[in-house]
């Protein structure tokens, strides 16, 4: 199965998971989420996505000044996002149940020779 | 924003993805790559893999930045569908291309190798575009530096084209479309490289006429142009007016070359071809000939041609040889047919009723008798 395409759909689920854990920035973000096993995210996606909670009014935003190392945008979750989040949990347990009962062996014959 | 300098291809890379943005609002554009610089040179440090090649084409990347990011698709400002259709074509080609490659277990290797030749590549086609641009107005390529409409404004040319292939090739002047462009013209310079290759070992070769013509036209002798002949009779007496031929009946006209030259004072030697049967023809010897200040005017009553000097004042007599028998062997008299291919040793000197110009220090061979000598022109 193609998880890029499996993925676009819970991109947002999964952003918002790793950011409600704890606030980070862009590149720490994807790290958390490659570190989780999604190791084909793309980042340009996960920088998009990030954008697009913020703009929709699910995250806030902060700029870190820092001495050495470049000022780093850190995102963090409101309570909107995590709302949201709830929201997507709900919806993401629903869905594996019904795929799973779908996916499951089914007792029947043409199905036997199929496997 | 940032404290630090980033790293060369970072910056690139995010200047690209810029360019592909430019269509969004400042604030827009700054939320979406206002920390790509840094989180991208983080995403370098990872690894040593080259950070090109990891992410891909800076296009792809905004594009799926946006769309990630929930803005609209760019448009595309007046671009045919056509024009669309074909670039996504060849993108997609590109990606299939570059999948297959990664692929392969050498790629890697080859790639690394190739990366580091890029500023020679960039030296290169800088090269190659000088050259193009002299073939194209018409300077011919002599030697290693560039000839456009001269060495010295090649040898400029060629320093303004390296640095602004090198400055491209850093990323400077950065745009989608230029980028598409410099692709074109990327192609174009591999093209064009193959093109001067080919063509350069022939500017080796000096390029006088001659050589280029390959064969001096008309009467040619071991690569040198004779300028006139000279016949003499059997009696060795020199002989005026004689029409030569070669064995298919092609008159054996003087060279072009021959026909108009200048001499060091300045003035030009012109030759004056006789007539035959109310045509020039350039193949009677010896050429008569008239000096001139102006070899296009038309000749004036007072400019009248004279025979050149004789070479030989008078050459040994040829002992002729045993003729053999009558029967079937052309040693007729030459008649007074001018087309008559046979060339013969006949003693008497050949004359078929000519009008020849009159030529003010000798008596006109107006005789139409085919015996009667020519008089020889005076010795010198």
């Amino acid at each position: 199965m193609d998880t890029t395409q499996l993925l676009k759909g819970v991109l947002d689920a999964a952003v918002l998971a790793v950011v409600a854990e704890h606030d980070g920035y862009g590149y720490d973000v994807l790290r958390r989420l490659r570190g989780a096993g999604l190791h084909d995210v793309g980042d340009a996606s996960v920088y998009g996505t990030l954008r697009r909670l913020y703009a929709a009014g699910a995250l806030t935003s902060y700029v870190v000044p820092s001495e050495e190392g470049p000022h780093r945008k850190y995102y963090g979750l409101n309570a909107q996002g995590h709302a949201l989040l709830r929201e997507q949990r709900v919806a993401w347990r629903s869905f594996t149940q019904t795929l799973d009962d779908l996916l499951e062996p089914r007792a029947s014959a043409t199905m036997e020779v199929v496997q | 924003m940032t404290a630090h300098v980033m790293r060369a291809d970072v910056e690139d890379f995010v200047a690209a993805v810029r360019g592909e943005l430019q269509d969004l609002s400042a604030d827009e554009l700054e939320e979406l790559i206002g920390g790509l610089g840094a989180d991208l040179s983080d995403l370098a440090a990872e690894s040593e893999e080259p950070l090109a090649r990891r992410l891909g084409d800076p296009v792809a990347y905004a594009a799926e930045l946006r769309e990630a990011a929930g803005l609209p698709r760019r448009p595309h400002r007046g671009r045919t569908p056509l024009g669309r259709t074909v670039r996504e074509g060849l993108r997609a080609d590109q990606a299939a291309l570059q999948a297959r490659l990664d692929r392969a277990p050498w790629w890697p290797a080859v790639s690394e190798f190739l990366l580091v030749l890029r500023p020679a590549w960039w030296v290169l086609r800088a090269y190659v575009a000088v050259q193009l641009l002299g073939l194209v107005l018409g300077s011919h390529p002599r030697g290693i530096l560039p000839n456009v409409l001269g060495h010295l404004s090649g040898a400029l040319l060629l320093v303004v084209a390296t640095v602004v292939s090198v400055e491209l090739g850093r990323g400077r002047w950065r745009s989608p479309r230029r980028d598409e462009a410099l692709a074109g013209g990327n192609a174009v310079a591999v093209l064009g490289l193959v093109l001067v290759l080919v063509t350069s070992p022939s500017a080796a070769t000096d390029d006088v006429v001659y050589a280029e013509a390959g064969y001096p036209q008309g009467l040619a002798v071991d690569g040198q142009v004779p300028l006139n002949i000279f016949p003499y009779d059997a009696q060795g007496r020199p002989l005026t007016d004689v029409q030569l031929f070669d064995e298919g009946g092609r008159p054996l006209d003087i060279s072009p070359e021959a026909r108009d030259r200048w001499q060091e004072d300045g003035t030009a030697t012109v030759q004056v071809p006789a007539v035959v049967a109310g045509s020039d023809q350039w193949n009677v010897y010896p050429l008569r000939e008239r000096r001139t200040t102006d070899p296009y005017a038309e000749p004036g009553p007072g400019d009248l041609p004279s025979s050149p000097e004789l070479p030989l004042v008078a050459v040994p007599p040829v002992v002729a040889a045993p003729t053999p028998a009558p029967s079937g062997s052309p040693t007729a008299a030459p008649t007074a047919d001018p087309a008559s291919p046979s060339g013969t040793t006949a003693p008497t000197p050949s004359g078929a009723p000519l009008q020849a110009p009159p030529s003010p220090d000798a008596p006109s061979p107006a005789a139409p008798s085919p015996d009667a000598p020519s008089a020889p022109p005076p010795a010198p």
